[in-house]
């Protein structure tokens, strides 16, 4: 009897001094580890290495990313063979240089056109050969993917007339890239689905031009485009919204809310995870940003949604301010100025404006949001039997 | 419910008293059913018991009591700076040690913030441990044949087992 007491008693120490925590909640911690070292403990034991690569993982840690590091991801303007002027911005103002992937190398040049949980979407470039591939690359997992040629005439129309759109669909669960292009005078779109890894067309007359994409939200893609309102063959263009439904792959017109006829300068974001419509207007050299937003409600005309004012910032004292990015909770914003170049944040919250130092990351840079994550682009990790695989595809070409 | 409560006493699972007051108590539903079971009862004599031990509870009691006056009446923006600070102060413990039991308090008591800020402390404490490191803290065997090792190996040139 006093033996069982004791070697209770002992038992019970050891659980107080040394506990085992319950498997919930060291998920829990492991969602909140940045990659790097989720990728050393794989080595653990097999229940780790497997969750790690877990759908309903991947998602919880990209939320937590997202919540504890979203970056800003700087991209110096077309500068040839610089593969390696990529900086990516923390929440702890650490500037951080960025590497392309090696595969680059066999590329003239390499253009991020877009930015989704952690991957982007690279234009290559190489101008002799045609066509332009495009990859799929996750940095923070070192993965890489070569999309198959979309068959398109992405060579005459390198980075001009044609526009990429990259975006999420949650209800898929897929990652498409859109393309707009024009074929004999007509705006045609190309879609690519990441899950069944093809294109398909998509015949849709949007009778616009200049189209380009901005953002994607919940999974509905956003374009800025001149439409035609002439009835008849005439031509009188207006600058409207487009969305695309990724899910349903359906167009559709959106008006801009009424705005400022003044405005200086509009850009779409993502705000509280709704689409936002940002715009400037000046007064004395001071630049006012106003926020509006899409809210799901029925509006005036029967509409299932409509414009909020959520804002409009105190006077800025500069007459170039450019509202960029939602960064955080914060708006990333650029001022040109004559004489310099500057990064401001501006926080809807306390309505002030902070300075940023980055000196690094000049006017010539293009912005993206990015965020580490774990979600795979289902490419491959060896870069070596990847490089092989590009080498040979540049041989064939030639 | 009698609003001439301020605060209430529990035991730890050692048998300690704590008081707790009903403010703070609020940060936490367990505790916050509990506050109205005692109060709606004409005789407390009985005091409750949580199941967390005195050593864990002195700190859970800690952060409950500065995080109330934000929690019910919402605060300034310097406030909530200079409640990060404390934050980071408050954690600076032992993983173990204490960080564990403080983990599964916060999960046990229904707490959002605590529980939120303790797994982001052990993370961030992970963060530079090795793997047998990380093995002895969570009482995890290697499990891996040598097979798997190679291949994990192959994918993950220089990563390592230990």
């Amino acid at each position: 009897m006093r033996r069982l007491s004791s070697s209770m008693m002992k038992n019970k120490k050891v659980e107080a001094d040394d506990p085992f925590l319950p498997q919930e909640i060291i998920r829990d911690i492991l969602i909140r580890l940045p990659v790097k070292p989720i990728i050393r403990f794989q080595c653990v034991c097999r229940h780790w290495r497997d969750l790690f690569k877990d759908p309903s993982f991947i998602a919880d840690h990209l939320y937590h990313s997202n919540r504890q590091n979203p970056c800003i991801l700087f991209q110096r303007g077309r500068s040839d063979d610089n593969h390696s002027d990529l900086y990516s911005l923390g929440s702890d103002m650490q500037v951080l240089r960025f590497q392309y992937p090696p595969l680059m190398k066999h590329f003239n040049h390499g253009k991020i056109v877009g930015s989704s949980n952690g991957l982007f979407c690279v234009q290559t470039d190489r101008l002799r050969y045609s066509p332009h591939p495009l990859l799929l690359w996750n940095p923070a997992i070192k993965e890489v993917k070569l999309v198959p040629e979309a068959d398109l005439c992405l060579v005459l129309y390198p980075f001009g007339c044609c526009d990429i759109g990259f975006g999420f669909c949650p209800p898929l669960n897929d990652y498409k890239i859109v393309v707009t292009y024009v074929k004999n005078y007509f705006e045609m779109f190309k879609v690519y689905s990441l899950r069944s890894n093809s294109w398909k067309e998509v015949k849709y007359r949007l009778d616009a031009r200049n189209i380009c994409y901005r953002v994607t939200v919940n999974g509905v893609m956003f374009w800025w485009g001149e439409k035609n309102i002439r009835k008849d063959h005439g031509e009188d263009f207006e600058m409207v919204l487009f969305s695309f439904d990724l899910a349903t792959e359906v167009w559709t017109v959106i008006p801009m809310p009424e705005h400022h006829s003044s405005t200086l300068y509009q850009n779409l974001m993502v705000y509280e995870g709704k689409l936002a419509f940002v715009f400037c207007t000046e007064d004395f050299e001071h630049t006012s940003i106003h926020l509006w937003v899409r809210e799901e409600g029925v509006g005036a005309s029967g509409e299932t949604w409509n414009w909020t004012k959520k804002f409009t910032s105190n006077p800025y004292p500069s007459s170039r301010l450019f509202p960029i990015t939602m960064w955080g909770n914060e708006i990333f914003c650029r001022i040109f100025d004559s004489e310099s170049t500057n990064t401001v944040l501006f926080n809807p919250t306390t309505e002030k404006f902070k300075n940023l130092n980055i000196s690094k990351c000049d006017v010539w840079y293009q912005i993206f949001n990015y965020v580490e994550s774990l979600v795979s682009v289902g490419g491959t990790k060896s870069l070596t039997k990847f490089l092989k695989r590009g080498a040979h595809l540049v041989e064939c070409r030639q | 419910m009698s609003s001439s409560v301020e605060a209430i006493t529990v035991l730890s699972s050692d048998g300690d008293e704590f008081k707790i007051t009903v403010s703070a108590a609020k940060l936490s539903k367990p505790l916050n059913w509990m506050l109205e079971d005692v109060c709606f009862s004409d005789d407390c004599d009985e005091v409750p018991t949580i199941e967390v031990n005195s050593k864990t509870l002195v700190k859970v009691i800690e952060y409950c009591e500065k995080h109330a006056p934000r929690a019910n009446s919402g605060a300034s923006d310097s406030d909530a700076e200079e409640l990060k600070k404390w934050d980071i102060e408050f954690m600076k413990m032992d993983v173990k040690d204490i960080l564990f039991h403080i983990l599964m308090a916060a999960n046990y008591l229904h707490m959002e913030g605590l529980y939120d800020l303790a797994c982001q402390t052990a993370a961030d404490l992970m963060k530079g441990m090795t793997v047998s490191q990380i093995r002895k803290i969570f009482h995890i065997k290697n499990d891996f044949s040598s097979e798997e090792q190679e291949q994990l190996r192959r994918q993950h040139p220089g990563c390592s087992f230990d």
